[in-house]
C-alpha cells in the first residue's frame, strides 16, 4: 500500500515554483500510521531537508504544537491517522508566517 | 562586549537563567523572581507544554500529614511524613541521599498547596485520592505551572530555544549559549546564576516520554565539570502500547490496569500466562502499589528477554476470557474517569481510544511493552540544589539523589520542591555578586562545535545516527542486562561517538528551522548520557532497583551500597563511587537473593497505603 504525500515547499525550489513535492510512502499493512509518522518516515528515508514541527513534541496530543493543515482541515499531525492509500495534502497552519515548509510562526 | 555581540545573534543579560519549561523550571523561576532578581526562562518548547511534566499520568502528592496541611480534610494523617521518608529510602534500595529525601518530605506541603491554587485559577481539575495524593492530567499540571509563572512579575520567558552548552569562565558558570529554533540565530545568555531544570534522558526507541528528554542538561553539566550519579537506573513502565503505530507509546493500558478498572490476563507471545508465574505476595504488591512497575518489569522482562515476547517485543493484555458483564463494568468506570479529566468518554491525554475499547470488547488483545518513563540518574546536587560547579544549580529529573535505584513516590513533588529551592538558592547567589563576564574563547569553541554539522561531508544524517544509538541501547542496556550485551553496546556507543557523530551531515543547509541540526545538538547529549549509563551499568556487578542483571541476581549491600559517580576529565569519562548520606536510617548489610526478594522483605510488616482504586461515585461528586 502506498500513500501519495503532497507538500508545497517553502521557500520553493527555483526550478518548480508552483509544484508541490510529491513523496510515495509505503505503508505497512494495517499499521495505522499518523501524519507525523509519515513525515518522520519521509525525513529519515526520503528527504532529510523537509521541515515540520518536530522539536519539543509529545506525540500524544497533549502539547498541541504539531498542528498543520491536513487535506484542507486543521488537525494535529500526531493524532491524524492516514488512510492506507490515496492522497495526503499537507500545508502549514493558515494565518501564520511560514518559516520553512510546514513550519509557521 | 562588542566582540561578543559579533559572535552571536543576540546577547541577553539576566540575573538568574532557568533552563527548561516544565514544573521544576516554573517553580525555580517563581522562587527566584520572588527574591527580587531578574529571571529569564529559556525553554526548548513552550512554557507549561514541554518536558515530561505534561506526560505524567498524573498523580502527585506526598504523605497524609502534608495533604492535611494543604487543607485536605480527607487526608489520612496516619501516613506520616516520617513514614513517607522511610518508604522513599527503602524503595530506592538505600541509595537515596537522605538529606534530599528529608527536603522532599518537609518541603512538599507548601509547594503542593501552591500548585493546587495555580491549577484552580488555570481552571484545571484535581481529585483527592487518600492517603495524600491528587489525581489529574499531566496537561493540567503543566498549565498550573504556567499559571504560576504568569502570575509572578519579573519573569521573562523565551520559548523555542535549545540551550547547547553552559558558558564557563574561570570555573564559574556565567550563562549559556543557545539556538533560537525558528530563526536559527545564536543566543548568548549572560547570567549570575543558572538553574538546570531540563529533564532527564531516555536513550531507547520505546518510551512514553516527551521528545525533549535527550539529557541536554545532564550532558551540559558533565561537559562543564559537574558530577553525575546513578546513570544506570532508568525506570520502566509496564503496559505501554506497542501497536498499533498511532498509539505506540501511550500509557493508557497501564493507567487502566493500575487504577483497577480492568484486570486483563497478561500472556506472553506464545499465549502462556505470565501472571501465574508471579508469586502471590508480589502479585498483591503489584496490584496495590507503585511496586507494579518494578515487579512487572522483572517478570515480563524475563519472558521478553527469554525470546517469548510478542512480535514487537512485549506481552499481550488478553481479553479473551473477560466476561461481558466485567467488560461493561470496567468500561463504564473508564468512561466516567476519562470524561472527568478530558471531557470525552474515550479520550486519554489527547488521544481517541474508542478503537482500543472496541478491541477489548471483541476480545482482541492489546500488545504492550516495557517503556522507558523516567531517569533516576543525573547531576549530583546538595540540599541547596547546588551542583559542584559554582553558579550552577539543578532541580527535577535532571538531578539524582532523592529516589536512588527505584522510585515509587512522586516525581512531580520532587520537581516542585527542588525547583523552588534551586530558584531561591540561585537568587541568593545572584544578589551577592556584582556581575559576570563571558569568556569569548570558550564561547567560540562551543560555537564551532555546534556549527560543525553544517560542514559535515558524506556522513549520516543525525536522525539516522539517533536511530542507531537507540537500537544499541535497546539491545544491551534495556530492562534486563548482562556483561556481554553491555560491552557490545558500549563499543557501539563509542563508535557512534568517535566515528559517526563527528561526520554527521545535514541534508540541507540553512539555520532556519533546521531540525536535523537541532537533532545533532540533542544527539551529542544523548550519546554522553547513554555512555555514562552503560559504563555505570557495567561497573555495578549486582542487581538493585531498576538495574537488573541476569548475570548478577543478588542485591549486595556489602559491596554495592554506593552510588556510581561519573565525571569528565581531559576528554575521558571517569567513574568512581560515593556513599549516600545516611541521616536517620542506617545502611543495611548483607545480601538479598534478588531485587524481588528485597521488595518482599521491604514491605513485610509495613503499614500499606496503596492508592485506592478510583471510585466513579467520588468522581461524580467532585465533578459537581
Amino acid at each position: 500500500m502506498t500513500l501519495t504525500v503532497k507538500i508545497r515547499r517553502s521557500p520553493p525550489p527555483e526550478d518548480r515554483q508552483d509544484q508541490p513535492d510529491i513523496f510515495q510512502v509505503p505503508l505497512p499493512p494495517a499499521a495505522k500510521w499518523t501524519a507525523l509518522d509519515v513525515l518522520n518516515y519521509i525525513q529519515l528515508h526520503l528527504d532529510g531537508s523537509l521541515s515540520y514541527y518536530r522539536h519539543s513534541v509529545c506525540n500524544r496530543g497533549v502539547c498541541a504544537r504539531c498542528a498543520a493543515t491536513i487535506n484542507g482541515q486543521v488537525r494535529l499531525l500526531c493524532q491524524w491517522v492516514v488512510p492506507p492509500h490515496g492522497e495526503l495534502v499537507l500545508e502549514p497552519l493558515p494565518g501564520r508566517t511560514v518559516v520553512r515548509d510546514l513550519v509557521g510562526r | 562586549m562588542a566582540q561578543l555581540e559579533k559572535m552571536v545573534g543576540r546577547v541577553l543579560e539576566t540575573d538568574v537563567l532557568v533552563i527548561g519549561g516544565g514544573g521544576a523550571g516554573a517553580t525555580a523561576a517563581v522562587a527566584a523572581a520572588r527574591a527580587g532578581v531578574k529571571v529569564t526562562m529559556a525553554i526548548k518548547g513552550a512554557l507549561g507544554r514541554s518536558g515530561n511534566t505534561i506526560m505524567s499520568a498524573a498523580v502527585f502528592g506526598a504523605d497524609g500529614e502534608s495533604a492535611f496541611d494543604c487543607g485536605e480534610r480527607k487526608a489520612d494523617r496516619s501516613f506520616t511524613r516520617e513514614l513517607l521518608f522511610e518508604k522513599i529510602v527503602k524503595h530506592g534500595y538505600y541509595l537515596s541521599e537522605q538529606d534530599l529525601v528529608q527536603q522532599y518530605v518537609e518541603g512538599a506541603a507548601p509547594r503542593l498547596h501552591e500548585l493546587l491554587g495555580w491549577g484552580k485559577r488555570a481552571k484545571q481539575r484535581f481529585m483527592f485520592v487518600p492517603p495524600g495524593s491528587w489525581a489529574t492530567s499531566g496537561k493540567a499540571v503543566g498549565l498550573a505551572c504556567r499559571q504560576g509563572v504568569r502570575e509572578t512579575p519579573g519573569i521573562e520567558v523565551i520559548e523555542d530555544v535549545i540551550i547547547c552548552d553552559l558558558l564557563v569562565n574561570e570555573n564559574k558558570v556565567v550563562g549559556a549559549l543557545g539556538v533560537d529554533v525558528y530563526a536559527g540565530e545564536l543566543l548568548a545568555f549572560k547570567a549570575k546564576a543558572v538553574v538546570l531544570s531540563s529533564g532527564g534522558y531516555q536513550p531507547f526507541s520505546f518510551k512514553c516520554t516527551h521528545g525533549d528528554t535527550t539529557g541536554d542538561g545532564i550532558a551540559m553539566a558533565y561537559r562543564s565539570g559537574a558530577e553525575l550519579a546513578d546513570m544506570e537506573f532508568l525506570l520502566f513502565l509496564p503496559g505501554v502500547l506497542l501497536a498499533p503505530q498511532m498509539h505506540r507509546g501511550s500509557i493508557f493500558p497501564f493507567v487502566l490496569s493500575a487504577a483497577g478498572l480492568f484486570a486483563p490476563a497478561v500472556v506472553n507471545g506464545t499465549g502462556e500466562s505470565i501472571t501465574d508465574r508471579i508469586p502471590h505476595d508480589l502479585m498483591k504488591m503489584a496490584q496495590s502499589s507503585e511496586w507494579v512497575k518494578l515487579i512487572y518489569t522483572y517478570y515480563w522482562g524475563k519472558e521478553i528477554a527469554g525470546g517469548k515476547g510478542t512480535p514487537n517485543g512485549g506481552v499481550y493484555f488478553d481479553f479473551s476470557r473477560l466476561s461481558r458483564a466485567r467488560y461493561l463494568k470496567g468500561a463504564l468506570k473508564t468512561a466516567l474517569l476519562l470524561r472527568f479529566w478530558y471531557g470525552k468518554n474515550w479520550r486519554y491525554q489527547g488521544e481517541e481510544m474508542s478503537d482500543l475499547m472496541e478491541m477489548a470488547r471483541r476480545g482482541v488483545p492489546w500488545e504492550v511493552g516495557l517503556s522507558n518513563q523516567y531517569s533516576l540518574g543525573g547531576v549530583i546536587v546538595d540540599a541547596a540544589m547546588r551542583t559542584g560547579l559554582p553558579g550552577l544549580f539543578a532541580a527535577g529529573e535532571v538531578t539524582s539523589g532523592v529516589f536512588g535505584a527505584n522510585r515509587l513516590a512522586r516525581a512531580l513533588t520532587e520537581m516542585l520542591v527542588q525547583g523552588y529551592q534551586a530558584g531561591k538558592s540561585a537568587a541568593e547567589l545572584a544578589l551577592q555578586i556584582g556581575g559576570v563576564e563571558i569568556d569569548v574563547d570558550h564561547l567560540a569553541a562551543i560555537k564551532e562545535r555546534i556549527l560543525r554539522p553544517f560542514s559535515g561531508r558524506g556522513g549520516s544524517s543525525p536522525l539516522a545516527i539517533r536511530a542507531r544509538l537507540e537500537a544499541t541501547a535497546d539491545a544491551g542496556f534495556g530492562f534486563l542486562r548482562e556483561a556481554s550485551g553491555l560491552e557490545a553496546t558500549l563499543k557501539e556507543v563509542e563508535r557512534i561517538r568517535n566515528e559517526e557523530l563527528p561526520q554527521a551531515t545535514l541534508r540541507s543547509g540553512g539555520r532556519v528551522y533546521n531540525y536535523e541540526w537541532i537533532e545533532a545538538i540533542q544527539l551529542e547529549n544523548l550519546i554522553t548520557c547513554a555512555e555514562a549509563g552503560v559504563r555505570s551499568a557495567l561497573m555495578r556487578r549486582e542487581s538493585r532497583g531498576f538495574h537488573l542483571r541476569s548475570d548478577y541476581h543478588e542485591v549486595d549491600h556489602d559491596i554495592w551500597l554506593k552510588r556510581i559517580v561519573v565525571r569528565h576529565h581531559n576528554g575521558t569519562m571517569l567513574l568512581g563511587t560515593r556513599s549516600p548520606v545516611f541521616t536517620s536510617i542506617p545502611p543495611p548489610t548483607g545480601r538479598h537473593e534478588s531485587v524481588m526478594h528485597y521488595a518482599v522483605e521491604c514491605e513485610r510488616g509495613v503499614k500499606h497505603f496503596g492508592v485506592s482504586a478510583v471510585k466513579p461515585t467520588s468522581m461524580l461528586r467532585s465533578q459537581r
